[in-house]
């Protein structure tokens, strides 16, 4: 007795609207508003979406291209260069002066840069892994012509400089575990070109044993004010390889 | 299994035609309702379908050693091509089938297959959209992170989805873009370059609930207002690091009471009839669904003394706190909170009828637990700093609820609130007991009160029902 009053109470409580939705339950309002829709969707509601997809496809060799017409020729000094072939994914594996986080330690900005991002160890770890900062790298003043000079890092910036002068270029690097990568690490190479390259090196490395002077392989790349790098060719000596 | 039924009743009617049981006009007539004629070519239509589906897939087989064998060889703008055309391909496939129902005799039942068809090669396009976009990454742009990949993949989708008003692709755009979300939210704590990606993953509160909720009310998918609510709520916690910031002393107090009364605040108060076009409240019970599971989660959450004591996360260092600062989304706070002050407005307004007072006082209800939960922590963290008065209640606040939903689900005889709130509040009583060193005999003593508690109250409400629906 007593529920049934209150059941007939919590009736009389709820809105139209409510009671609407409650007797037309979710699916069978979906099934008449689908009845009424039956409009085809036009042409260009495909149309559009589409050619949104097609350029987040194309944005980034767009980019990359656009980096190569309007950015700055930089070269690289590698400290090693390995190649794979594992599983017929030819590629080649570059590690540079730059990325050992020894070579950047005498450099000005690197106190202030650790002193904002320490790590866990001051000697071991001196930055925090993750830390993202800019090398700024410097021309060499005098250059021989047949073979290409590498560009000496010249500081450490901990945010992307302004503007830098007409002969530097600043490259963005991630710390971790002592090393720092700027995403010119790896590249996919052709096999045949593969073999040439790995010939040349060995050849180099016989001719170099017991010399303590740097290895003469470079990377070419172009480096555009926003910090977007497109790797442009591989030195050997005086053999140049386009990547 | 449809066809299976009419193969089994045209047996059993021709048996009963050929019994006398029917006569053979009324066996014309269930022939002609479940189209009897029309079975073998039914049959042979599925017959076809199956060896048109193993064929495609031998094709797709076909094609996807083709490519792989030939990977290393091809020059990096023939790969691009190729990729890029059978995209275009299946899209533009996948379109013609899905959009238009053409007028032909086979009915209604080709065309819903033939839709069927053209939804699942959209998908297909979908999938390779992201092959694309991360063919395109490694060639041209190894240093791409996974997430902005991730970002791009779904940004792309959902357009789609927006386009072809399309379930499936809604609701794999969304997890594409969660999926973005949670590999690039480690980027927020490290310094760098303000990119697209950082961008939203930075303000993904503002964009989950401004992008995904039209887009469930675009698809009418509960599912997609689900998965949208749920990434803003969880990326609203994340983004602001809301129990972190509890336990740091000098935090801007407010940022943590945003964080934890804004996503019941917009739940609650949402309706549907805010957008154009609708009168019926799509959403919106389950929106209310969410807010009491937002309110269950966080007060038990906030029950424990440990949120609010230094001890969790004093290893933090200062420059944590600062880097939250940085990036903290002030705007999507704003905006959010602009939305949540418009809605309750609304809902206040819109007041059918004084004598509607029971849903009115629901609300306020839950204003007022809004309100308090916005409270505590910044009277925490403004003045007393006293963890005890916290804790006590949010303690009291889960008690609240649990109490609240046994109470409406006797009211209303709603099996779900009622076991809802039973178990919140025996997860409640053990927990506390839990918490404290109590002797062994005391903790039996708990379980056992529990469990006969939750027995005799099930019992209870269940007998309670039955005689509800038997009169």
């Amino acid at each position: 007795m007593k529920s049934s009053e209150s059941k007939r109470e919590s009736k009389k409580q709820i809105s139209p609207e409510s009671e609407f939705n409650q007797k037309v339950s979710f699916k069978n309002y979906i099934k008449t508003i689908e009845g009424e829709s039956k409009k085809p969707i036009p042409f260009w509601r495909f149309l559009v979406p589409l050619l949104i997809q097609t350029g987040i496809i194309f944005a980034v060799p767009v980019q990359g291209s656009f980096t190569n017409v309007i950015g700055r020729r930089t070269i690289l000094q590698t400290a090693s260069v390995n190649s794979t072939n594992l599983l017929r994914d030819n590629s080649l594996r570059v590690d540079y002066d730059i990325s050992r986080a020894n070579n950047l330690r005498r450099l000005p900005g690197w106190r202030q840069l650790v002193r904002q991002y320490p790590g866990r160890n001051r000697r071991s770890a001196p930055l925090a892994d993750g830390t993202r900062f800019y090398v700024i790298l410097q021309q060499p003043q005098f250059s021989n012509s047949s073979i290409p000079t590498a560009w000496r890092p010249i500081r450490i910036a901990t945010r992307r400089p302004n503007s830098v002068p007409q002969n530097q270029v600043a490259l963005e690097g991630q710390y971790r575990d002592g090393f720092i990568t700027y995403g010119l690490e790896t590249y996919y190479i052709r096999d045949n070109q593969l073999q040439q390259i790995n010939r040349d090196i060995a050849q180099l490395q016989r001719n170099r044993r017991g010399r303590q002077s740097r290895q003469p392989i470079f990377v070419e790349l172009k480096v555009d004010e926003q910090g977007n790098t497109v790797p442009v060719s591989l030195w050997v000596r005086d053999r140049n390889y386009r990547l | 299994m449809l066809d299976n039924f009419r193969t089994k009743l045209r047996q059993e009617a021709q048996l009963w035609r050929d019994e006398g049981l029917i006569s053979s006009s009324f066996y014309n007539q269930l022939a002609d309702r479940y189209q009897f004629n029309k079975l073998e070519a039914a049959a042979k239509n599925q017959f076809n379908m199956i060896l048109i589906g193993v064929g495609s897939i031998l094709l797709a087989s076909g094609v996807i050693i083709f490519i792989a064998a030939n990977w290393q060889v091809w020059s990096r703008e023939a790969k691009v091509v190729l990729l890029f055309s059978l995209f275009l391909t299946i899209s533009i496939v996948g379109y013609n089938f899905w959009k238009e129902p053409k007028p032909d005799n086979e009915g209604k039942k080709s065309l819903k297959s033939n839709k069927k068809l053209g939804e699942a090669l959209l998908m297909l396009a979908a999938f390779i959209l992201g092959v694309n976009i991360a063919v395109m990454g490694e060639l041209y742009n190894p240093r791409g992170s996974r997430y902005e990949l991730f970002l791009a993949w779904g940004l792309g989708v959902l357009t789609m989805a927006w386009g072809l008003r399309s379930l499936p692709l809604a609701i794999f755009g969304v997890i594409l873009t969660q999926a973005g979300y949670w590999t690039g939210i480690g980027e927020l704590r490290f310094t760098g370059e303000l990119t697209w990606a950082r961008l939203l993953v930075q303000h993904m509160p503002l964009f989950s609930w401004l992008v995904f909720i039209p887009l469930a009310y675009w698809v009418r998918s509960r599912w997609v207002f689900a998965l949208g609510a749920i990434a803003f709520a969880s990326s609203l916690q994340f983004n602001l690091n809301s129990l972190q910031l509890l336990s740091f002393s000098q935090a801007a107090p407010w940022l943590a009471s945003f964080a934890f009364a804004l996503p019941p605040a917009l739940f609650w108060s949402y309706d549907d009839l805010l957008f154009p076009e609708v009168n019926y409240k799509l959403f919106q019970p389950l929106a209310r669904t969410l807010t009491l599971l937002f309110f269950s989660i966080i007060f038990y959450l906030l029950s424990f003394s440990w949120w609010w004591e230094n001890r969790v996360y004093n290893s933090v260092d200062r420059s944590a706190y600062n880097t939250i600062l940085r990036s903290f989304p002030l705007i999507d706070l704003g905006i959010l909170s602009g939305l949540a002050v418009i809605q309750w407005l609304y809902l206040f307004r819109h007041r059918p009828n004084r004598q509607f007072r029971a849903l009115d006082l629901n609300s306020v209800f839950i204003a007022s637990f809004i309100f308090i939960t916005a409270l505590v922590p910044f009277l925490y963290q403004a003045s007393s700093r006293i963890s005890v008065f916290a804790v006590f209640v949010f303690n009291v606040l889960l008690a609240l609820l649990g109490s609240g939903l046994i109470r409406e689900g006797v009211e209303f005889n709603s099996r779900r609130l009622f076991w809802a709130g039973l178990m919140l509040i025996t997860l409640q009583i053990l927990t506390r007991m839990l918490e404290s060193d109590n002797s062994w005999l005391f903790k039996s003593l708990v379980f056992f009160l529990c469990g006969w508690g939750v027995i005799a109250a099930g019992l209870w409400f269940e007998q309670r029902t039955k005689k509800a629906k038997g009169s």
